[in-house]
């Protein structure tokens, strides 16, 4: 009997931890629509255009081959070296000059900017119109902040216990279980083996609350 | 000791539990881009391009939504809040003598397991296979 109510908590503990660890998942957003048709002109003015406005957005525009008009650039990576955002803009020969489309695709969440103002700007730059500056990547806040909190929580229990905030929401401890925190006022959620309900100190340098305990590095 | 029902109860949980959190734990995702051969299609209308593109993108994403004419768009289908690891556009564009189309993708690795070029290269054999309602065309890559 006892041996039963052992297996069935363990199996209740290892789908709790499977629930309240499991990440969101970032996904695509793709922009498409855009095409400009030129009368005159040549494919090499096209991939001259093309290569431009990739680049004033993105970076390392490349062609799918020399000479086809087909041009593909991805953004400066992330702080985790991966990239949020692509463009490609292809360029090819119509009846009385040249048809050029744009297609964009960013991470979301991940990417400071979103598809369509990214394939707007490129489209704008390709064509001289006027182009608008995207957003930059958030700086990682420093200090302790009290509207956000992101940054190194130790907890006051346990020293070994170290809590990594990201500005996503994100948490992750030293054993790379991850989690999550929501701050609302000086209410803090934190889902990290369950929900907990902690409070937030006006300094921003502690909360505690459901038996736990935490410092942030400041 | 070790052999105790007890102990290797206590095991199989430790195991298990490092295991969730080992497989719940988040790989860096990216965006993976590429765009499929260009083909173009002799003696077809627009309206041929049209219904290949959708066939096309229905058979492997989902019925696409045509953003302007002649340029649609697909992602792959997901159960919400999920967000679609997957997207493909075709656009189809008129010639004096038919057509020719493109295809671009997009993918999200992880967690797609499909890379956005093998995504587009199926995209381009979809949209080869369906047969045009109004004859048989031409139909060749062109880089």
């Amino acid at each position: 009997m006892i041996g039963k109510a052992r297996i069935t908590a363990s199996v209740a503990l290892a789908a709790l931890l499977l629930a309240v660890v499991a990440p969101a998942r970032a996904g695509v957003q793709m922009s498409t629509g855009i095409r400009y048709v030129y009368e005159g002109g040549s494919v090499d003015q096209c991939s001259q255009k093309a290569k431009s406005a990739l680049n004033a957005y993105l970076q390392n525009a490349t062609e799918k081959s020399p000479g086809s008009g087909e041009w593909l650039a991805y953004g400066k990576p992330n702080g985790q070296g991966q990239n949020t955002s692509a463009a490609i803009v292809r360029c090819a020969l119509a009846p009385k000059g040249y048809v050029v489309t744009f297609t964009c695709a960013v991470q979301q969440p991940g990417s400071p900017f979103e598809a369509d103002p990214l394939c707007l700007n490129i489209a704008h730059s390709f064509s001289g119109k006027t182009v608008t500056t995207l957003a930059t990547p958030t700086p990682v806040p420093s200090g302790c902040s009290t509207t956000n909190l992101v940054g190194t929580w130790i907890s006051d229990n346990n020293p070994k216990l170290v809590l990594t905030m990201d500005t996503e929401g994100g948490l992750t401890d030293p054993d790379g279980v991850s989690g999550n925190w929501y701050l609302a006022g000086t209410t803090v959620t934190l889902t990290y083996y369950g929900n907990k309900t902690l409070t937030l100190s006006a300094d921003g340098k502690h909360m505690s609350g459901s038996g736990a305990s935490y410092t942030r590095k400041c | 000791m070790a052999g105790t029902p007890r102990y290797r109860l206590a095991l199989f949980t430790v195991a298990f539990g490092a295991f969730a959190a080992l497989c719940t734990t988040a790989a860096p995702a990216a965006i993976d881009m590429a765009m499929g051969d260009k083909k173009t299609v002799t003696g077809q209308t627009d309206s041929d391009c049209n219904a290949r593109a959708q066939s096309a993108l229905t058979s492997l994403l989902q019925r696409p939504d045509e953003i302007n004419p002649g340029e649609w768009r697909a992602y792959a289908h997901v159960e919400a809040p999920a967000t679609p690891p997957q997207a493909a556009s075709i656009h189809c564009y008129p010639i004096d003598n038919g057509y020719f189309v493109t295809f671009e993708c997009a993918v999200e690795i992880p967690p797609s397991q499909m890379s956005a070029a093998d995504l587009c290269t199926k995209l381009g054999a979809a949209f080869d296979a369906k047969q045009s309602a109004y004859g048989t065309g031409t139909t060749g890559g062109k880089k």
